[in-house]
């Protein structure tokens, strides 16, 4: 709880006095933060492994996908650790030609189940989700082309209930999130909050 | 069962299939929409044309290769703006890894459409466009991870923050354009452009380097997070916000300089149509069996 | 032209502070000492108030029984933000209750994550919890894994083993980004009961199309408050109400002050 105490006046003391910025304390102290994290990096492969040896070993459902997914990872360590992260080399070429297109496509599934939830629940239940969902459709016909082509005012009025009524809603969330977020900073900062310890709050 | 009741219980797969359909269809056929210009998307223009000719624009690409479909083309037109309008463009970012390689491959695409030469030895130190050329009108000091603190020692020192280096490890001295720059603010650079896919990105370089650096601050971001970041362009903190792929191509449109963002437009369109389909769809089968429940 | 507008506005630069934080740093200075003096009266024994109904939390208990009777597990997922993200920190209380009870039921509970050091903590959290339920036996370290630190690799990874495992209960807590849709809407395909909670505001009405229950902003962060119900953390969220009323009155004379066409003075203290 000390150190999270001291870390934490570190941060604090870095991102406000201007003493501390230029003596580079939280670029030094976020160097630090990289490193730990890059430390860690091994713990997530380890538990990699771990999990999906088990599979292989007791030859649970989808062992030989747990299989792929190990000689793979090894595959591209190795090679990543050979030839570097520059532009042209194996570890690129993997990257661009195949991590970077899935990615990409996850990304467009969006687009199919956005589809479906919409169907399955925009509803007229009440008079807030049907004000909610007349909005929500008149913002994505001023999003497409479709809205300038129905009517020239469209795009602007769009704008205008993202900029104005929408604007409203949000700043009372975002609000209340930055506060919230500061009152749990504030609680782990004096030792009240411990579930990341490994302690309930007292 | 009647038909509102087999309706309900459709198959979300056959509504993946119809969204599949339109997709190849638009790609298999395109069909060209207009694509008009709204003011925030007017306001971006605004804000590149607003900066004295010849100065420099930092431009912070933080976004990862999934948001590439609608931040690539934003790169573009805001580079063709840039270039048409003499600045000149340095690239970095601290956030995302690829998002300064991303970025280049789109600012090289807009100088060779600018000068209107292809560009010879691309993604490289090299690299020449016609009249444009690495080094002098544009130069990548790539990815320095560190997030705000890393943006913050930009601001204040740059060529610390930068190593000194490029993204292809030549030294910034070499170039120039970076070798006299000390720092991303005010008195080297006349803009900010950051494209945002999350975080970090636009509020970061707002509060670690926009401000305490006095420069104007132009947001591009993906469309899912528009709403989130039009507090701060209607707060007047950013100067400028950028939508998503629409944005890009009413751009495109108006510049003539067709690209990824264009492209998607009809198939964004027939999706909206299918959308609002489904809502009405959904409230008959929602309606139909609601009756039939309370009974 | 746009530039010397801007550059005309400029804030005065005050040595101590860095530019632009004078002011942040004052409003977070009377943040902490309103919540301090709350968290001392609290101490002292003052009755406090208590925080109004969250069905979301709630909901997460009868959730768990759910899948102990359908022997099936429950699933918890932080997001994809890492180990100092506020999000993520105030996910932990909320899991460590979720695998207290999951423990008690002896229902299954996995937990698939983003970042190596987020699955460390959890981890360790997790084993606390069942270890603090008497039931160390019934804790399965295959079950809290680390899958990708890719977004959507992780989504699909998530996507996955809801598919196989089928839980009946689907907890999403913490910070999520685009991914959310996904993780969604498999809930929605497979019969689970799905509580959704972010502060981030572009996901929050995907979780309000499509989860059960939602939490929004600020009720994620009184999660550890409702659930102990502890007056020292109720004095917490006492003191945040606090500060967003002064806040409110901040705002309200501000208008009023831009809309009059008021002096520099006022918004300068902001900008500081």
């Amino acid at each position: 709880m000390l150190i999270t105490a001291l870390a934490g006046l570190v941060v604090v003391v870095g991102e406000y006095f201007q003493f501390a910025q230029n003596m580079n304390v939280l670029t030094t102290f976020n160097t630090w933060f990289q490193v730990a994290q890059t430390v860690a990096f091994p713990i997530g492969l380890i538990s990699l492994f771990l999990v999906h040896g088990a599979n292989v070993q007791r030859k649970r459902q989808r062992w030989v996908l747990s299989l792929l997914l190990i000689v793979v990872t090894s595959i591209y360590l190795v090679v990543s650790l050979i030839t570097g992260p520059r532009a042209g080399t194996a570890m690129d070429w993997v990257y661009q030609g195949y991590i970077s297109p899935a990615g990409s496509t996850l990304y467009g599934i969006i687009a199919f189940v956005i589809t479906s939830c919409t169907f399955r629940t925009f509803r007229f239940r009440s008079r807030e989700a049907t004000v909610l969902v007349v909005a929500a459709l008149f913002i994505l016909i001023a999003q497409s082309p479709l809205g300038g082509l129905l009517w020239s005012k469209w795009g602007t009025i769009g704008d205008w209930i993202v900029l104005v009524p929408s604007n409203a809603a949000s700043r009372a969330i975002v609000l209340g999130a930055y506060l919230g977020g500061f009152a749990t900073a504030i609680r782990v900062l004096l030792g009240i909050e411990r579930a990341h310890i490994g302690g309930m709050a007292k | 069962m009647d038909f509102a009741q087999r309706l309900g219980k459709l198959d979300p797969r056959w509504i993946w299939a119809i969204v599949m359909v339109i997709v190849f269809a638009s790609v298999l056929a395109p069909v060209s929409v207009p694509v008009p210009m709204d003011p925030q998307t007017q306001g971006a223009i605004n804000y590149i044309n607003g900066l004295p000719k010849g100065s420099n624009l930092f431009l912070a690409p933080e976004y990862s290769p999934g948001s590439y479909p609608e931040l690539d083309p934003q790169v573009r037109v805001i580079s063709i703006l840039a270039f048409q309008h003499g600045l000149h463009i340095v690239i970095g970012d601290s956030g995302f890894a690829l998002g300064p390689q991303l970025a280049e491959a789109q600012v090289e695409a807009a100088a060779a459409f600018v000068t209107g030469k292809a560009c010879t030895n691309p993604g490289t130190p090299q690299t020449v466009c016609g009249d444009l050329k690495y080094g002098v009108n544009w130069v990548n000091v790539g990815y320095k991870q560190g997030n705000g603190p890393t943006e913050n020692n930009m601001e204040r020192n740059f060529q610390t923050a930068t190593q000194g280096v490029d993204f292809y490890g030549q030294p910034l001295s070499g170039y120039p354009l970076s070798k006299d720059i000390q720092g991303v603010n005010s008195k080297y650079f006349s803009g900010l452009w950051v494209e945002d896919t999350g975080s970090p990105g636009c509020q970061e370089w707002l509060a670690n380097a926009a401000i305490p650096g006095n420069l104007p601050l132009g947001c591009g971001v993906i469309i899912m997070e528009g709403p989130t970041h039009a507090t701060f362009y209607a707060a007047g903190q950013y100067k400028a916000l950028l939508v998503g792929a629409r944005g890009a191509g009413a751009i495109e449109e108006k510049l003539k300089a067709p690209g990824l963002g264009l492209a998607g437009q009809e198939t964004a369109m027939f999706a909206s149509i299918l959308i609002v389909i489904a809502v009405i769809a959904g409230n008959y089968v929602y309606f139909k069996t609601k009756g039939k429940k309370a009974a | 032209m746009l530039a010397p507008q801007w550059l005309a506005a400029t804030a005065p630069r005050w040595g101590i502070f860095h530019p632009g934080a004078a002011g942040a740093f004052i409003s977070l200075l009377i943040f902490a000492i309103i919540v301090y003096a709350m968290i001392q009266m609290a101490r002292a024994g003052r009755p406090m108030r208590t925080i109004h109904a969250l069905p979301g939390l709630d909901a997460m208990d009868e959730a768990i029984g759910r899948a102990t009777e359908m022997g099936r597990p429950t699933i918890f997922v932080m997001g994809i933000g890492d180990v100092t993200d506020q999000m993520t920190i105030t996910s932990y209380p909320v899991l460590a209750h979720v695998a207290s009870q999951c423990a008690r039921y002896d229902t299954r509970l996995i937990n698939p994550n983003r970042q190596p050091l987020v699955y460390a903590v959890n981890e360790a959290i997790i084993q606390e919890s069942y270890l603090e339920a008497g039931r160390p036996d019934a804790f399965n370290p295959e079950d809290v894994r680390f899958l990708t630190d890719d977004q959507f690799g992780f989504a699909g990874g998530v996507m996955s083993i809801m598919e196989h495992e089928k839980p009946a209960a689907t907890i999403l807590y913490g910070d999520f980004f685009a991914e959310s849709m996904l993780m969604v809407e498999m809930g929605g395909m497979i019969d689970t009961v799905e509580i959704g909670a972010t502060a981030n505001t572009a996901q929050i009405p995907f979780f309000m199309a499509g989860c059960d229950y939602t939490l929004i902003a600020e009720e994620m962060y009184a999660a550890s408050a409702y659930i102990s119900k502890e007056p020292v953390l109720v004095g917490t969220i006492v003191g945040e109400d606090i500060f967003k009323f002064l806040m409110v009155a901040v705002i309200v004379i501000g208008t009023i002050w831009a809309s009059t066409g008021g002096k520099v003075g006022f918004a300068t203290f902001f900008k500081m």
